[in-house]
């Protein structure tokens, strides 16, 4: 049988942090093109500014990140 | 003529406006009396000869008179037009006997007024004026206002002196407080712990198969029909050599080379039978004097979300006193045909129930002692580059936690991955927490080894689902030892691809489904810890295999001795009448010990397997 306390705590697990780039703001919003691709709304305390890469969760930007080696893999 | 003038003396300013001019020889001229007469005498052209002696050894006093009563002024330009604006007043003293005066009461034709005294001596020479009309003045000069001149300094000021009490002219001057940047915070000592590249070397176990014992006489009553030992063909090599597949992490001294067909080790096959005889044997002793404890009934249990083993038992009353955890976790040993579990009694209850007492004890793997409450949460920050299995060693040794625990780990890479410095940071953790963290970031999951002191790491899905159909099983069980078969449809959203990325350090990578247009990305995951693509890749695949058409199948069998144990993580292959078989990934066990009314020991084994359609 399965752990019932973890099935539990993924019910009340806040979402997860993604990555984007910062796209367009206004004021404290800003537009965020995530790199799995989307686009969402967050607001942020500090300036960003546009192209900022940016770590968001919860619809805040928690700080801002850089621009990391990318690859593909296949499995 | 020549007339020799000789000023001996200083010039001295007389009273009156005459002057005694004596030309040529001294005579004695007669009294003169007081006269308003004159000389007139037309004189040439005088040449005069002077000698000014003065001692420069007198000191003279500097003095400068200040030639004005009033402040300097500017010009005020065309901004006033008064004859002259609001003065200081100056500082001299003059006593006035009478106050300022009090308006006059509109109606009242009173030419005095009383005024009020003076109150003391006022030292000013006006009293308040009234600001002028501009109309009415024409004034230059406008009151300058002294400027004050900025001045830096590195010292901050200070009060006055305290008049009377100090007897110097200067006061010690604070220094600015400058605010300090520190780039390294405080430090903790380095825990001794040592990495060995080489693992001790482990004996080769040296040995002979023969698979024919030595002849010897039946025994008596008995026929045996005798067999005649085929002959030896030799060793015949064969050139179909098989690289298809996967590379399986194993011990360097344990490396099979096959060269035939099949390149691993065959499953255990479960033949289908009608009846299978099964005699249990469990036992449960106390692992500090091996003493023998009575059982009722038990159960241990573990999944793949769950770091240790659960263990659970019930005893008679009477035995309470062996298992009575007050003053310590009690250290037990399970033993179910032959496998043993070790477990630590944490807490237990009694229960009375017609008259029978019988007590209930709960607890986890030994390795719970590296958890809270026996083991300090802490805050921690890996100062240094370090690969993720020598940092969970690291956690093992931590000072403040029970020693002698080790770590199975076959993630990734033997090692792990390599982590930059400043990367792990975990608040508020235990050494179990730590790790689970490590772990599970890397597509991984922490469990615990059924009776030694050792956690074990091991990949989500070593396979990927779509890949299992060519993996050899670990076992192979027909659905006939199967006595409770139940099917739960579980099915969940199809990705085949997601983005797997670091925050400040790493990569960032798309894991895609081989064989698909990787269109439909799961969530992205966010991790610190993805800093290669080893692990990303690890990752990716666990994300991927959550989703997908499955199932989740519970199977119920006994313990029969050929299958023994099913582990976690344990690829198994069911089949039925030799044909219609599946395939699932092992996430959950448990064993269950109970009695029936007879006394007889009954084992049931439960496991719940992942099955992926497509």
């Amino acid at each position: 049988m399965a752990n019932l306390w973890s099935e539990f705590t993924k019910l009340l697990a806040p979402l997860p942090q993604v990555v984007g780039d910062v796209v367009t703001k206004q004021d404290d919003v800003y537009y965020i093109q995530l790199a799995g691709g989307g686009t969402m709304k967050c607001v942020g305390e500090k300036n960003y500014q546009e192209g900022d890469r940016v770590v968001v969760q919860q619809g805040r930007i928690l700080f801002k990140s850089v621009s990391l080696p990318y690859s593909e893999l296949e499995v | 003529m020549i007339v020799n003038l000789e000023f001996q003396t200083l010039r001295q300013t007389t009273p009156t406006t005459e002057t005694d001019l004596v030309f040529g020889q001294d005579v004695v001229t007669p009294e003169i009396p007081d006269s308003d007469g004159g000389i007139h005498a037309v004189l040439p052209t005088m040449s005069a000869h002077g000698v000014l002696n003065y001692s420069a050894n007198v000191l003279r006093k500097f003095c400068a008179d200040l030639p004005s009563s009033f402040n300097s002024t500017r010009h005020s330009g065309h901004l006033y037009n008064s004859n002259y604006f609001n003065s200081l007043p100056l500082k001299e003293t003059e006593t006035v006997p009478w106050g300022v005066g009090i308006e006059l009461q509109t109606g009242l034709n009173l030419p005095h007024k009383q005024l009020l005294p003076t109150k003391g001596t006022p030292s000013i020479l006006w009293g308040a004026g009234l600001r002028t009309d501009g109309t009415d003045y024409l004034t230059q000069y406008v009151q300058l206002i002294p400027t004050k001149v900025l001045t830096l300094s590195l010292w901050q000021s200070t009060g006055g002196i305290p008049s009377g009490e100090l007897v110097t002219q200067y006061v010690q001057l604070l220094p600015t407080r400058y605010a300090i940047f520190m780039p390294f915070g405080g430090t903790s000592a380095l825990s001794h712990s040592f990495y060995a590249k080489l693992k001790p070397s482990i004996k080769l176990k040296s040995g002979w198969f023969l698979p024919w014992q030595r002849a010897k006489h039946p025994n008596s009553g008995h026929a045996v029909v005798p067999i005649v030992p085929p002959p030896h063909e030799g060793y015949v090599p064969s050139p179909d050599i098989n690289f298809i597949c996967k590379n399986v992490k194993m011990s360097a001294q344990a490396v099979l080379l096959h060269f035939g067909v099949d390149c691993h080790t065959p499953p255990v096959v479960i033949p289908a039978r009608k009846v299978y005889f099964i005699v249990n044997e469990v036992h449960l002793t106390r692992v500090s004097d091996n003493q023998e404890i009575q059982i009722l009934s038990a159960s241990v249990s573990t999944d793949k979300s769950s770091w240790c083993w659960s263990f659970d038992a019930s005893v008679p009353y009477s035995q309470l006193s062996l298992v009575d955890p007050q003053d310590a976790p009690v250290e037990v040993e399970l033993t179910i045909n032959g496998t043993a579990f070790r477990a630590l009694v944490e807490s237990y209850e009694t229960v009375e129930t017609f008259g029978k007492r019988t007590v209930s004890i709960k607890g986890r793997s030994i390795t719970a002692l590296l958890d809270t409450p026996y083991a300090h949460e802490r805050a921690y920050l890996e100062p240094t580059q370090i690969y993720t299995r020598q940092f969970c060693e690291n956690e093992l040794l931590r000072t403040d936690v029970v020693q002698g625990y080790s770590l199975d780990w076959s993630l990734v890479d033997d090692l792990g991955w390599l982590v930059p410095e400043n990367t792990i940071s975990y608040q508020q953790s235990s050494p179990v927490k730590a790790m689970k963290k490590i772990v599970e970031d890397g597509g991984g999951y922490l469990n615990s080894h059924p009776s030694q002191a050792k956690f074990l790491v091991k990949p989500l899905y070593p396979f990927a689902p779509w890949e299992w159909g060519g993996i050899a099983v670990d076992k192979q069980l027909p659905i006939d030892v199967v006595t409770s078969y139940k099917h739960r449809w579980a099915s969940k959203p199809t990705y085949n691809s997601v983005i797997v990325t670091g925050e400040l350090v790493g990569v960032q990578c798309l894991v895609k489904r081989a064989g698909t247009a990787g269109d439909i990305s799961a969530p992205m995951f966010s991790s610190p810890l993805i800093t290669s693509t080893g692990v990303a890749r690890v990752k990716g695949i666990s994300i991927l295999a959550a989703g997908g058409k499955q199932a989740i199948e519970t199977l119920e069998m006994p313990l029969l001795n050929d299958v023994g144990v099913i582990y976690p993580n344990e690829l198994i292959e069911v089949t039925r009448d030799g044909s219609g078989a599946w395939r699932g990934l092992v996430s959950s066990t448990s064993l269950n010990v109970s009695r029936d009314r007879d006394g007889g020991i009954k084992v049931v084994q439960a496991n719940e397997l992942e099955r992926f359609y497509g």
